[in-house]
């Protein structure tokens, strides 16, 4: 969870090694996926083999990321013949219909046939689940998938998505800005803000006790539906600039419980109670 | 009086076949009556092909109606010429959605605010950088960052500009066309309470139209709720919110997911199916398709539009039993 800027899709972009190098590079860390080990240590031809069959990725913006001359079905072909070449045409045709059947999309057989502006917005996002399922992946990563969409169809999509991890078993990396949308699929949520994690915490604690001072500014300052607020809290001032950002804590310049070591030590993430970490010299003071 | 009074306003969007030939029009709004107080916040909450955006623009005049009055301060909108279409110009304002889209990138802040003062005249041309200086301090910025270009701005302070140039020529009710649809929580709540604090010090009216309900909540005196071009349900704010009567704004307030309500069952809330097409709208009650609560009588006749308690109107068959 964070704001435009924070990193949470770079962060996801990196897991799936879709930066693109140059202008991008990554400099430090590890990415371990299961018994495959760290991903940065891959070479291309193995990241190909992962991506799509072991780890998916939905996009925000269904409109944009089906091409507008293929038919839907073609399309979740294309991600199943990638990993399985000698799969027959009807096997993969049956395979498409399934899928299709899994993710609720009206009228599989017809749809399959459907180019993508004959589809609506949820179901164009119907369509990416179902590719994103494809090949049974262990981990699926899904970038703001509701952004883009009205309420009443974000709805549906959560829930299908919910439901739909429930049956496969995969685990879902889930980006997003919405904190209801966070509070309604997260088991656990990171905090991002300026390029790192500033709160990492069960879904419940984060939203029940707050530590970080950037965590409790948003969720001060996000109107409420089930009650009236007079005035909105406001984090003061703006995010800093990623191309010069300031000694110590990314934060420190509009965080009202700043202390003088905030400005020249970034503090680091340290657990303050069991699986609640948090990165702030305060907070840690507080304990 | 009110300052805008909307009644049975019909807009169609006609629709050329690609080799000639009439196809469907698209109903963007079809039959809706509104009227807006003085310095009050009207909201408009729908999903996308409600309608709320082109009764945004139907009001201020920038789109031919179809049918329908549209009245402001008790004059049709549609029939000012000159000098009275100017003065409207000048009561009547919009703030747009994308604020990298609605201030020309190739002109200086105080040349976007101080066209508006020039062309309305609403001071001498020697006193426009110094008025342009205090209208950019009212929205929250400084009056030395008028001679920069919008690119040199962020997007919450782009839409303080947009507000700013709203506000130059004095406006009788502002159109906010989903102003904080585009930016992050954080800026939101500094764009919302910049345009509470404008409309207290002022006194002007908002049109709000958002598909947040949370904003929409926080801001409005007011809401009424749209679908496929038509009004299901206005009331008082405590009223939509507490005391729902339509079955698409019960629906619709319980699929929003709240935050600070952690693993919520909002399988059990969804709405079902997709939104119709407004070129095709269901007979009937339009959102009859979708409902839960659907009886025979809401596929052949439409609701009557009808007040079921003070203030609060609804479009309901059934609307009595859930009082």
């Amino acid at each position: 969870m964070g704001e435009t800027g924070c990193g949470k899709s770079v962060t996801a972009h990196s897991v799936m090694g879709l930066i693109p190098v140059p202008p991008g590079r990554i400099v430090g860390g590890t990415v371990t996926f299961g018994k495959h080990g760290n991903l940065l240590d891959l070479k291309e031809e193995e990241m190909q083999k992962l991506r799509g069959k072991e780890m998916s990725m939905i996009f925000q913006d269904p409109m944009s990321s089906l091409n507008p001359v293929f038919t839907a079905g073609f399309q979740v072909e294309e991600a199943i013949v990638t990993h399985d070449r000698h799969i027959s045409k009807k096997d993969l045709l049956s395979r498409v219909v399934g899928l299709f059947k899994k993710v609720n999309i009206s009228d599989p057989e017809k749809s399959v046939h459907s180019y993508p502006h004959m589809l609506s917005g949820g179901m164009k996002q119907r369509v990416m689940i179902a590719m994103g399922l494809s090949c049974g992946p262990k981990l699926i990563i899904a970038d703001e998938p509701t952004t883009a969409l009205d309420v009443s169809i974000q709805a549906q999509i959560l829930t299908l998505l919910k439901k739909l991890q429930k049956e496969e078993g995969s685990s879902v990396l889930l980006i997003s800005h919405d904190l209801g949308v966070i509070a309604a699929m997260a088991k656990n949520v990171a905090v991002m803000y300026a390029g790192s994690i500033v709160e990492y915490a069960p879904v419940s604690d984060l939203f029940q006790q707050p530590m970080h001072p950037y965590t409790k500014g948003l969720l001060g300052a996000i109107p409420r539906l089930d009650r009236d607020i007079e005035r909105l809290a406001v984090i003061p001032g703006t995010l800093p600039n990623l191309f010069d950002l300031p000694e110590g804590c990314k934060f420190r310049e509009r965080c009202s419980e700043a202390l003088e070591i905030c400005a020249s030590v970034r503090p680091r993430l340290i657990e303050i109670e069991p699986g609640h970490e948090v990165a702030c010299h305060a907070c840690a003071r507080d304990r | 009086m009110h300052v805008l009074e909307i009644d049975n306003l019909v807009k169609h969007f006609p629709r050329g076949g690609l080799f000639g030939g009439e196809k469907n029009p698209v109903r963007a709004v079809d039959g809706v009556s509104l009227a807006l107080g003085r310095g009050e916040t009207l909201g408009i909450v729908g999903e996308s092909g409600s309608g709320k955006s082109t009764v945004g623009l139907l009001s201020l005049g920038l789109i031919p109606k179809t049918s329908g009055t549209i009245l402001f301060m008790g004059k049709p909108v549609d029939e000012f010429e000159g000098k009275e279409l100017i003065l409207f110009r000048r009561k009547a304002q919009i703030v747009f959605q994308n604020p990298f889209a609605s201030l020309n990138p190739r002109m200086i802040i105080r040349d976007i605010i101080g066209r508006v003062l020039e062309i309305h005249d609403i001071v001498p041309k020697s006193q426009i950088a110094g008025k342009v200086g205090a209208l950019l301090q009212e929205v929250g910025l400084r009056g030395d960052q008028a001679s920069r270009y919008p690119h040199e701005f962020s997007g919450g302070q782009r839409q303080r500009i947009a507000v700013a140039r709203a506000l130059a020529s004095g406006p009788e009710f502002i159109i906010l066309d989903e102003p904080t649809s585009a930016l992050d929580v954080s800026v939101q709540a500094q764009i919302l309470n910049l345009l509470g604090d404008l409309q207290q010090a002022r006194g002007h009216a908002y049109i709000f139209i958002s598909h947040n309900l949370a904003v929409i909540r926080h801001v409005s005196h007011r809401v009424a709720v749209m679908y496929l071009g038509k009004l299901m349900e206005t009331a008082p704010k405590e009223a939509i919110f507490s005391r729902p009567v339509h079955p698409y704004t019960r629906a619709l307030l319980a699929s929003v997911p709240k935050p600070f309500v952690t693993d919520e069952d909002i399988e059990s809330k969804v709405i079902a199916g997709d939104i119709p097409s407004p070129t095709n709208p269901p007979s009937g009650c339009r959102f009859h398709t979708r409902c839960s609560f659907c009886i025979g009588v809401c596929e052949e006749a439409e609701p009557a539009w009808r007040e079921v308690a003070p203030k609060h109107f609804v479009a309901c068959h059934r609307a009595e039993e859930w009082i």
